[in-house]
C-alpha cells in the first residue's frame, strides 16, 4: 500500500478499515525516522518500540510527534536543554493525555530552540535541526523538530507550540501547514512554561483535515488551566467544507513593507486566488509591527524570568549552571524590566501598548472577516546566518507578536516553492475563536491549488 | 539604556545566576543593551488612561476546586521523589541556606 505522504485521517481509514494495521503503519514511521533522522535531526527521542493505544476511540490511527516541550509521562522531555536532560515527567500534559485517550499513539519528540527560545532550533542544546527543502538552512523555530518531521514525513503530524510565531514560522519555512489556535482554546497543562500569557499549543501537519481533526481532540476547558474557556469546541471537521461564499480580506500595508519582493509578490499571487474565490481582498492599516517586537520582547522576558525561576535542579533535572547563553540572557532581562524603577516604563508601558494591539485587531476585524499576510519577512535562512540580524534573528518573527500578543489564531499555510526551490508560504490571522473559519479558508485553498505540488516535490528527496 | 557590570551583576544575582567568563559577559551586556535601546521606541505611543492588558483577554477567571475533590494532579511521594538530584529519607536534600 502506498502510505508516503497521505493524511493522517486516510491512514485511519485504512486501519479502520483493516487493509493495514496500526502496528504496520506505525514500522513505516519508524524506519523513515531511521532513515533520515540523523540528516534531519528532527526527533530528540524515538519510542522504538510499539505500544498498542489505550483505546480505540475517535483518535485512533493517528500517529503524531510532541514537541519536547511537553510533559510526556515516562517519556523524557528535555525542551531542548541541558538542565531537563535527564527529566523522565511524572504525568502528561493536557493535549498529551487527550490524543491518548482517543486512541491516538506518540511516536517521538521532536527538537526546538532550548526553552522555545527562538525561530531557527539552532539554539537547541542538543544541535540544530535541518531543513528538509535544504539542510543547509534552519527550518525555523522553535517548533523547527515539528515541522521538518512533518515536511520530511517522519510523522504525518505533530503537536508543536507557538509563543509568538513558533509553529507558524517554522511551518512556513519547512512548506506546511501550521495552526495557532486562540490563546486559551487549548490547554498550557503540561507544556513547560515560556511566557504564560502568550504559550499556546498548535499543530503542524501536511493537510488542512488534520489539524481539523487533531484539533476537535485536543481543544477545550482543562480544569488545570484557569486560561482555557469554557466555549464548547466546534464541529471543525462536519463542517470544513462550509466555505463562506462572501468574505472581506484585509492585507496590513506596514506588514508587506518589511518583507523581500518575492514574499511580497507571492502575497498578491494568493490574493488573487482568493478574488477568484469571489472574496474581496483590500490593502488596509494595522499598526507596525516594529511595535509588537517590543511589546513582545518585555512582556515575554518577564514570564520566562519568572517561568524559569523554578529550575534549581533539586526536585528535578540540573542545576541553573547548564543555561544557554540565550536563556540566561532572557532572564536577566526579564528580572531587569521588573525591577524597581523600571516596571512602570518598560513592563507597564508594554501592557499598556498590547491592549492598544488588541483594540487595533478589534477594529480591524469590524470591518474584514480574516486578514492576509506573510508570516516571515524572507526565505529560510542559512545556518548560522540568524547571528547576523538584529535581535538574533528574532525579528523574524515580526509578522506574528502582534497577533500573539492579542491572543488571536492564525493559520500559515504553504503557497508554492521560489525560483531557489525554497517553500512560500502565507498567513491568514483571524478574530478570537475564529478557528473554524481559518479551517475552512485553508481547506478551500488546499483542495484548489493543492499547494502547488509542494509535498510531492519535496518528498521525492525522501522516497 | 547600557548594562553597566555594576547592573548585570545585580541581575545576575537576581537571576540565580554565575557569569564569569569575560567575553560571556560582554556579550551580554552588549545585547541587553541594544536590545533595551530598541524597545524604547514603546515611547512614541501615546498610552495616557490605557489601562495595560495583562492577558490577550479580560474574561479569564479563577479555576476553584470543590474542597475533597480528588486531586488528579497530585504526586505520590515516591513519584515526586524519584527524580531529585539528592534525597535524605522521605526529604529532598538540599545544599545549607543559612
Amino acid at each position: 500500500m502506498d502510505i508516503l505522504g497521505r493524511s493522517a485521517l486516510s491512514l485511519r481509514k485504512s486501519i479502520k478499515e483493516k487493509r493495514v494495521s496500526l502496528k504496520e503503519i506505525y514500522e513505516y514511521f519508524l524506519e523513515r525516522i531511521d532513515k533520515y533522522n540523523s540528516l534531519l535531526n528532527a526527533f530528540l527521542t524515538v519510542r522504538n518500540d510499539f505500544t498498542k493505544p489505550e483505546r480505540e476511540g475517535y483518535g485512533y490511527g493517528v500517529i503524531a510527534s510532541i514537541k519536547d516541550n511537553f510533559c510526556t509521562k515516562g517519556i523524557r522531555t528535555t525542551a531542548s536543554s541541558k538542565v531537563l536532560e535527564n527529566f523522565v515527567p511524572p504525568y502528561d500534559a493536557t493535549v498529551v493525555e487527550r490524543l491518548k485517550k482517543s486512541g491516538g499513539v506518540i511516536i517521538g519528540k521532536t527538537n526546538l530552540d532550548a526553552w522555545a527560545h527562538g525561530s531557527s532550533t539552532e539554539t537547541s542544546d542538543f544541535g540544530p535541526t535541518k531543513n528538509p527543502w535544504d539542510t543547509t538552512r534552519v527550518p525555523g523555530g522553535s517548533s523547527g523538530g515539528s515541522a521538518a518531521a512533518v515536511a520530511a514525513y517522519l510523522s504525518p503530524v505533530s503537536i508543536g507550540s507557538e509563543t509568538a510565531g513558533s509553529v507558524r514560522l517554522p511551518a512556513a519555512w519547512c512548506g506546511v501547514v501550521g495552526f495557532k489556535p486562540t490563546y486559551g482554546r487549548i490547554s498550557r497543562y503540561g507544556l513547560i512554561a515560556m511566557a504564560s500569557s502568550l504559550d499556546c499549543p498548535g499543530i503542524l501537519a501536511w493537510h488542512v483535515e488534520d489539524v481539523a481533526f487533531l484539533l476537535e481532540i485536543l481543544a477545550g476547558k482543562d480544569k488545570f488551566d484557569a486560561t482555557t474557556v469554557e466555549k464548547p469546541v466546534e464541529k471543525y471537521m462536519a463542517e470544513l467544507e462550509n466555505y463562506p461564499k462572501r468574505m472581506r480580506i484585509g492585507v496590513p500595508k506596514s506588514y508587506l513593507k518589511v518583507v523581500k519582493k518575492e514574499v511580497e509578490k507571492n502575497i498578491e499571487r494568493v490574493a488573487r486566488i482568493f478574488e477568484k474565490f469571489g472574496w474581496k481582498v483590500e490593502e488596509m492599516d494595522l499598526m507596525d509591527p516594529k511595535y509588537a517586537i517590543s511589546v513582545y520582547t518585555i512582556v515575554q522576558r518577564a514570564e520566562v524570568a519568572s517561568n524559569l525561576a523554578r529550575y534549581d535542579g533539586i526536585r528535578f533535572g540540573f542545576g541553573r549552571d547548564r543555561f544557554g547563553f540565550e536563556a540566561k540572557k532572557r532572564i536577566i532581562l526579564g528580572n531587569f524590566v521588573l525591577s524597581h524603577g523600571y516596571y512602570g516604563r518598560y513592563y507597564e508601558k508594554a501592557q499598556k501598548v498590547r491592549r492598544l494591539i488588541i483594540l487595533d485587531f478589534k477594529k480591524a476585524f469590524e470591518k474584514y472577516d480574516l486578514l492576509l499576510a506573510p508570516v516571515v519577512p524572507s526565505e529560510p535562512l542559512k545556518l548560522g546566518e540568524f547571528e547576523k540580524y538584529p535581535f538574533f534573528g528574532e525579528a523574524m518573527d515580526v509578522l506574528n507578536e502582534a497577533s500573539s500578543v492579542a491572543g488571536l489564531p492564525a493559520i500559515s499555510l504553504p503557497s508554492g516553492v521560489d525560483k531557489n526551490n525554497l517553500p512560500l508560504s502565507f498567513q491568514l490571522i483571524g478574530p478570537s475563536f475564529s478557528e473554524k473559519l481559518l479551517l475552512q479558508v485553508g481547506y478551500k485553498f488546499q483542495k484548489e491549488t493543492e499547494f502547488f505540488g509542494m509535498r510531492e516535490k519535496l518528498l521525492k528527496k525522501y522516497p | 539604556m547600557k548594562i553597566t557590570d555594576k547592573t548585570l551583576d545585580t541581575l545576575l544575582e537576581l537571576s540565580g545566576l554565575v557569569v564569569k567568563d569575560k567575553k560571556e559577559r560582554e556579550a551580554l551586556k552588549k545585547q541587553l543593551s541594544e536590545t533595551l535601546s530598541y524597545v524604547e521606541n514603546l515611547e512614541e505611543i501615546d498610552t495616557e488612561g490605557v489601562e495595560p492588558a495583562y492577558f490577550s483577554s479580560d474574561e479569564n477567571k479563577n479555576q476553584f476546586f470543590e474542597d475533597g475533590e480528588e486531586n488528579k494532579r497530585g504526586l505520590l511521594r515516591e513519584e515526586a521523589l524519584k527524580l531529585a538530584a539528592e534525597r535524605y529519607k522521605k526529604f529532598f536534600k538540599v545544599k545549607r541556606i543559612l
